[in-house]
């Protein structure tokens, strides 16, 4: 330890957004050209961006705020149906209609995470259940929107019914699955996600510092709302027909969840990692196995939880170091033993 | 509505509450030893239900036996399940994310087990106690309630009985106090764990059990219960038992009078509505939950 | 405004940095903190001492915000900021070190750092500048060679530093440390007395709890000494260590006579 500074060295280099924003624009670039390629499957494609769009949403709450929220599926369905209403009542554009689902289901987190964030972590999850069941069961019931019968979306274009356009409410949903991964990486490496990870990592210690965590964590979660009210609003004009059932399910708000802790939470790529894996792997598993996906992603959580916390990226991160330090001198290794 | 009518819903909170005590205790127990939050609590509810359903059709034993049989069994499920999954978990003086998932997957994989087993149609258990009612003055209760909340009554007494004159119960105590400390004084804290996972687990399939006797139930059936029970314990507080036992009270009374006014299905919001009042407006009440303003040495 | 909310100037006409009147906290019926006065000056280190439990760090949390007092009031540069929260003090210059460290263990050590200049009293208008100023920060109290770590792999003496030099990073107007010595060798001890009295020079004023007696009277202007919630004596290092109640209090009844020296 010296007492007296000999001189400024040079700081370590700042990570930067560069890398990830490249691979991000690659990325999108593949996905938006897909449409004029031979690729027949873009349905599939479709619902996979959806839940990868709330996987990187729900990321931003939960994995690097740390605040898990078992509630998603609220802002899904309150998307869903401000979109739907905004098109078949109002004739809304249906851009300005996802704009208006992704505004409606801000406002909605904030309703929400005013007096649940008073909350800490575990607490903080058990009550986003019972606003998932609330909400649910007020949908249920309210006549205006169909209640439990559920709610048609009538596309009007010129006085005749749209045409259903594959590529069109695919291309929309590449576009807000796009605003996703750039929120993503801008939050990752600004002074709001560092903040968001200090609050994850010691609350109170984050507050005096000068963080108003309260604020913050309303903050993530209205981000991370907007992005999955939105995505359900792409998800209500596609399908044409909503219903509470079906967009306010809990295991709706459970495969949110469970696609970026699977993945790798609080990093860029593990939600779409575990979005990817989660769409892909759900068509196919709900054809064929449905009784048994509880089980499985049930399964998953406990293998993930007992062996990898950091997800696929977490193991990929562990394989890589393994490999690396064998071949490289490195830099500052941590001391085993040392207490983390 | 006249006095009898009121006096009528009184008494049957009163019988709620008591089985609302017995199912919160599980979590009360687990959560005081072990700080985890058990979602898988509503999964063994389910699975307490099925239990008595099963040993009701198969065997012909009376359903609240069945219940009673159900504690045991569910005691030794819960020290199973904890030597498999939660023994690996870190000891902590709070809960942890990683504690809430595992419990959380292990709660689906329940509900998975439930759907295998038993499909998703509703099943109920009728006998002649059910629709059986008595009366006691100018009341009328329903055998089934009065039953059911005696059992919950004993096995809370029972419960409160250990805990204040066994080792046992006093270990529970301290460690609910200090998990770090009771390490220190020799307490054998892996095995009070198991033991009171056990416990905790017990508790839940009785409660369940007892629960099949008065609705009706299907694999999804411990969710509703489970947020009953956070909001008991919100109301009441992790200090005690009476604490919990105040707590199913107020919700019970809660429920039992506003579906006088309010349509059935919006039980679950007024539940949730109740625990949201109860955060902003009890601050001190449950302050051990919210915003930990106390961080002295 | 009543009397009671204007604070007292002392006889150099300056409002002390920090005023604290009357202050108490309770815990259930046990007093913590009783009815403490406290007043300290410009540019000072003021200590603060007592034996375990007499309740200073409960002192501490009630001056940063991060706990609310039963009773008493607390007033900064003549300000009264009682109901201000944690966060809202340190934008105004008011900032802690904790006596158990707490860093943020899944950032590096200039993280850390970095992240406390751009939520404190002077966030520095750019990403690039925050990074420099945090790397000057850790150059001075001896962290340098360490900012890319993760903060989690520091030995406890360094853990301590990191707990300095991200309070320093708020750019403190008033810096309280929570037994910042605690765990450390002698040789760092002395070292960490450096730092404060550097801290000092620049034109930032110190609370100081400590439980290490030579450590306190060696950097020490000022001494105030709790005994169980209460204030038992003020005075400068000279006049508590010959105080008779306060010898008592640490060594026990009858030890008045024992050379206070050591």
């Amino acid at each position: 330890m010296t007492a007296a500074p000999t001189g400024t060295r040079t700081h370590p280099p700042r990570v930067t957004a560069a890398r990830d924003l490249a691979a991000a624009a690659v990325l999108v670039a593949v996905l938006a050209v897909l449409p004029w390629t031979e690729w027949g499957n873009l349905r599939l494609l479709f619902t996979t961006l959806i839940w990868t769009t709330c996987s990187i949403a729900w990321n931003l709450v939960g994995g690097y705020a740390g605040q898990v929220s078992f509630g998603f599926a609220v802002f899904y369905g309150i998307g869903a149906y401000t979109a739907a209403v905004l098109i078949t009542e109002a004739h809304v554009n249906p851009y300005l209609a996802f704009a208006g689902a992704a505004l409606a289901a801000a406002a909605a987190s904030l309703l929400v995470g005013i007096p649940t964030f008073r909350l800490r972590g575990p607490y903080f999850a058990i009550a986003t259940i019972g606003v998932n069941e609330a909400v649910r069961v007020v949908m249920n019931n309210m006549e205006a929107v169909g209640a439990a019968s559920g709610y048609r979306v009538n596309e009007m274009v010129g006085g005749q019914r749209a045409p259903f356009v594959m590529a069109e409410h695919y291309l929309s949903m590449v576009v807000i699955f796009a605003v996703a991964l750039l929120v993503s990486i801008l939050v990752a490496r600004s002074r709001f996600g560092l903040a968001l990870t200090a609050i994850r990592d010691d609350e109170d210690a984050a507050a005096d510092i000068g963080i108003n965590a309260f604020q913050h964590k309303l903050a993530a979660h209205a981000l991370a709302a907007a992005l999955v009210g939105a995505a359900g609003g792409a998800y209500a004009r596609y399908a044409a027909f909503i219903d509470p059932g079906g967009v306010f399910n809990f295991n709706n708000s459970v495969s949110i969840l469970l696609m970026p802790v699977i993945g790798g939470l609080a990093t860029v790529w593990g939600p779409i990692i575990g979005g990817a894996v989660y769409g892909i792997v759900q068509e196919e598993l709900v054809a064929r196995f449905s009784q048994i996906h509880l089980g499985l992603y049930g399964t998953l959580l406990i293998l993930a939880i007992l062996f990898e916390p950091g997800g696929v990226v977490g193991l990929m991160r562990r394989v890589w170091r393994a490999l690396a330090g064998r071949r490289l001198q490195g830099g500052p290794v941590p001391a085993r033993g040392v207490k983390a | 509505m006249g006095v009898i009518d009121v006096l009528n819903l009184l008494v049957a909170s009163l019988l709620l509450a008591g089985i609302y005590t017995t199912m919160s205790i599980g979590m009360t127990i687990i959560y005081g030893v072990m700080k985890i939050i058990n979602l898988a609590h509503a999964g063994f509810m389910m699975l307490g239900a099925y239990f008595v359903y099963e040993v009701f059709n198969r065997l012909g034993v009376h359903p609240i036996l069945g219940a009673l049989l159900a504690f045991p069994v569910f005691f030794l499920l819960g020290m199973a399940v904890h030597w498999l999954l939660v023994r690996w978990l870190p000891v902590s003086d709070q809960p942890t994310l990683p504690s809430l998932l595992l419990l959380f997957g292990l709660w689906l994989v329940l509900q998975n087990v439930g759907y295998a087993a038993w499909g998703n149609l509703d099943r109920s258990i009728y006998t002649d106690m059910t629709l059986a009612t008595v009366r006691l003055g100018p009341l009328t209760l329903s055998v089934v309630q009065l039953v059911v909340f005696t059992v919950a009554v004993i096995s809370v007494v029972l419960l409160q009985f250990m805990l204040t004159r066994t080792w046992f119960g006093r270990a529970v105590r301290a460690l609910t106090q200090n998990p770090f400390a009771g390490q220190l004084v020799g307490i054998d804290t892996a095995r009070m764990s198991r033991l009171s996972f056990g416990l905790g687990i017990a508790f839940a399939g009785l409660a369940g059990a007892l629960l099949a006797s008065l609705y009706s139930f299907d694999p999804d059936f411990g969710r509703p219960f489970l947020l009953r029970s956070f909001v008991i314990i919100v109301l009441g507080g992790l200090e005690s038992f009476t604490g919990v036992a105040l707590g199913a009270l107020i919700l019970a009374l809660v429920e039992t009078f506003s579906v006088q006014f309010v349509p059935a299905g919006y039980q679950m919001a007024i539940s949730f509505s109740l625990l949201v009042v109860a955060l902003l407006v009890l601050p001190g009440g449950v302050a051990s939950l919210i915003e930990r303003r106390g961080r002295t040495t | 405004m009543s009397a009671a909310a204007t604070p007292v100037r002392d006889p150099a006409h300056q409002v002390p940095v920090l005023e604290v009147r009357g202050l108490t906290r309770y815990f259930g019926g046990l007093a913590a903190v009783k009815d403490v006065d406290l007043q300290v000056p410009e540019g000072a280190i003021f200590g603060v001492i007592g034996p375990n439990g007499a309740g200073k760090t409960t002192l501490f949390s009630m001056v940063t915000g991060s706990l609310a007092p039963s009773a008493g009031r607390v007033f900064f540069r003549g300000r009264d900021v009682t109901g201000l929260k944690a966060f809202q003090r340190v934008r105004l210059g008011i900032t802690r070190t904790h006596q158990i460290v707490r860093p943020f263990r899944s950032l590096t050590v200039i993280e850390n750092v970095e992240l406390a200049t751009r939520y404190g009293r002077r966030p520095p208008g750019t990403a690039a500048e925050a990074r420099r100023r945090a790397m000057e920060i850790l150059e001075f109290v001896g962290l340098g060679a360490q900012a890319g770590l993760p903060a989690s792999v520091l030995p406890v003496g360094q853990q301590k530093l990191l707990e300095l030099a991200r309070a320093l990073a708020t750019a403190p107007d008033l810096l309280l440390c929570d037994e910042i010595c605690g765990g450390l060798t002698d040789a760092e001890t002395r070292e960490v007395m450096d730092l404060l009295r550097r801290i000092r020079a620049s034109g930032t004023t110190i609370l100081y709890i400590e439980h290490d007696m030579r450590a306190v009277t060696s950097v020490c202007d000022r001494i105030a000494v709790l005994n169980f919630g209460e204030k038992l004596a003020e005075g400068s290092p000279e006049e508590i260590q010959r105080n008779p109640a306060v010898i008592e209090a640490y060594l026990g009844r009858g030890a008045a006579g024992v050379d206070s020296d050591a």
